[in-house]
């Protein structure tokens, strides 16, 4: 139809008048239409007429990107970014809210995208090592999923952990299945936000203490790592929600 | 008075579409990120840094002028030598893609900006408030120069266009609505 229109580049103004304070659509073809195109334009005559503009309105714009139809450029960097893709990703909308420590926050980030400096993901990037089993049981490779959960000083923690607030459940090797699941049933939102400050706390703790091993010859205690993440999420959780009242026992 | 000349902080009458415009704005990005920097703070801290760079030194010459793509490159490759803390012994690893780094937060990403994206999205804003009712008097000047906004439909540059006019159109001209904002533009 569109190649049949003697203006194509018409504005609304050329394609209609004012009738007192009807509009009347008049569309310019470049000749007659056939019988069985006629339906055509009775849909699109229809189609029209529904939308025809307001005489006592002024035009206004309006900005598709956004519900409130202002333009903004928060949402047009969002369209231009993505189209209209949306792939947010609950964990990493779980994971900022923690108010944990900026730096072991990033960090539990990494783990969860798996872009830690295991030995695994080291010598995937060409780094030379002569060896890459993990440094604490010294049987499996080191990969972010033994190092934290798998192995068997990691799973001690874990355990250790469940054991503190009455918990048995199996964990999952897998950071961010593992980190979504990290949470006290029958308990509110805001304190499971609260809870999972243990959680980066003790991937934290784990790191500290595989660097510690590695670097400064430390000595493998497990006990060690648990204590050390009670205390760093306490002092986070005390840091931020001064008024929060929280019973905290070893 | 000689042209060019600084006006409310943006220099006049010099051609935005050369690298030497941009030098002055390079210089003191490195200088805030500069890599010695990085390599003293946490990760945390220079994801903070790096965002607080964008909105205090480039924010306003990106709501004007559209960057070219050469200096886009450079302070992105600032910016990344100094996430990474690349320096005169040579590369470390780069762990995330940097593409991925500036996805937003909740898509997994870091929310640094893209900063060809981003200029876009700031100069579209110009169209916006072209269209728009509010008055002013750089309307009026632009108006009474090219007619009306329409005239960043029209597919063509006029000979007597000014830059200025000619990237804003590059970016958000057009009629159709795909053409709008379409990413292969730049």
């Amino acid at each position: 139809m569109y190649t049949n229109s003697i203006i194509k580049e018409a504005t609304l103004e050329e394609m209609g008048v004012w009738n007192g304070d009807q509009w009347i659509w008049k569309l310019l073809w470049r000749r007659e239409w056939f019988e069985w195109e006629k339906p055509m334009v009775t849909t699109l005559l229809h189609n029209i007429q529904r939308n025809s503009p307001y005489k006592e309105r002024e035009d206004e714009w309006f900005w598709k990107g956004e519900d409130k139809q202002v333009y903004s450029v928060k949402s047009t960097y969002k369209t231009l970014q993505n189209g209209d893709i949306r792939q947010e990703n609950a964990v990493f909308g779980l994971l900022w809210k923690v108010k944990a420590l900026p730096t072991t926050q990033f960090f539990a980030w990494r783990v969860i995208s798996n872009r830690v400096a295991t030995y695994d993901n080291l010598q995937r990037r060409g780094v030379l090592l002569s060896n890459n089993n993990c440094v604490r049981c010294e049987i499996n490779v080191e990969s972010v999923s033994h190092l934290f959960f798998g192995c068997k000083v990691a799973a001690y923690v874990w355990k250790e952990c469940d054991l503190w607030v009455g918990l048995s459940s199996v964990h999952h090797n897998i950071a961010a299945s593992n980190f979504i699941q990290f949470e006290l049933q029958g308990t509110n939102k805001n304190y499971n936000i609260l809870w999972r400050c243990m959680w980066v706390a003790i991937i934290w703790c784990i790191w500290n203490q595989r660097n510690n091993i590695i670097f400064r010859n430390a000595r493998v205690v497990a006990d060690e790592v648990f204590t050390l993440a009670q205390l760093k999420s306490w002092s986070w959780i005390v840091y931020k929600n001064l008024k929060a009242l929280f019973s905290y026992s070893y | 008075m000689n042209i060019p000349f600084t006006y409310l902080g943006l220099p006049v009458g010099a051609n935005h579409r050369k690298k030497e415009f941009w030098m002055g704005m390079i210089i003191r990005i490195r200088k805030r990120l500069a890599r010695w920097k990085g390599r003293y703070i946490s990760f945390a801290r220079r994801v903070t840094l790096i965002k607080s760079m964008i909105s205090s030194i480039l924010l306003y010459y990106m709501s004007l002028f559209k960057m070219p793509m050469s200096v886009i490159n450079i302070i992105t490759r600032i910016q990344r030598e100094f996430f990474w803390g690349w320096g005169h012994e040579g590369r470390r690893i780069a762990w995330v893609k940097w593409e991925n780094m500036c996805k937003t937060k909740e898509e997994g990403g870091l929310g640094i900006k893209d900063l060809r994206m981003f200029n876009m999205a700031l100069l579209g804003k110009w169209k916006w408030r072209l269209g728009r009712d509010e008055p002013g008097l750089w309307k009026e000047v632009l108006l009474s120069k090219y007619g009306s906004w329409r005239a960043l439909d029209k597919g063509i540059d006029g000979n007597y266009d000014s830059w200025w006019w000619r990237n804003i159109r590059k970016i958000c001209g057009g009629r159709q609505i795909t053409s709008l904002f379409d990413r292969n533009i730049l």
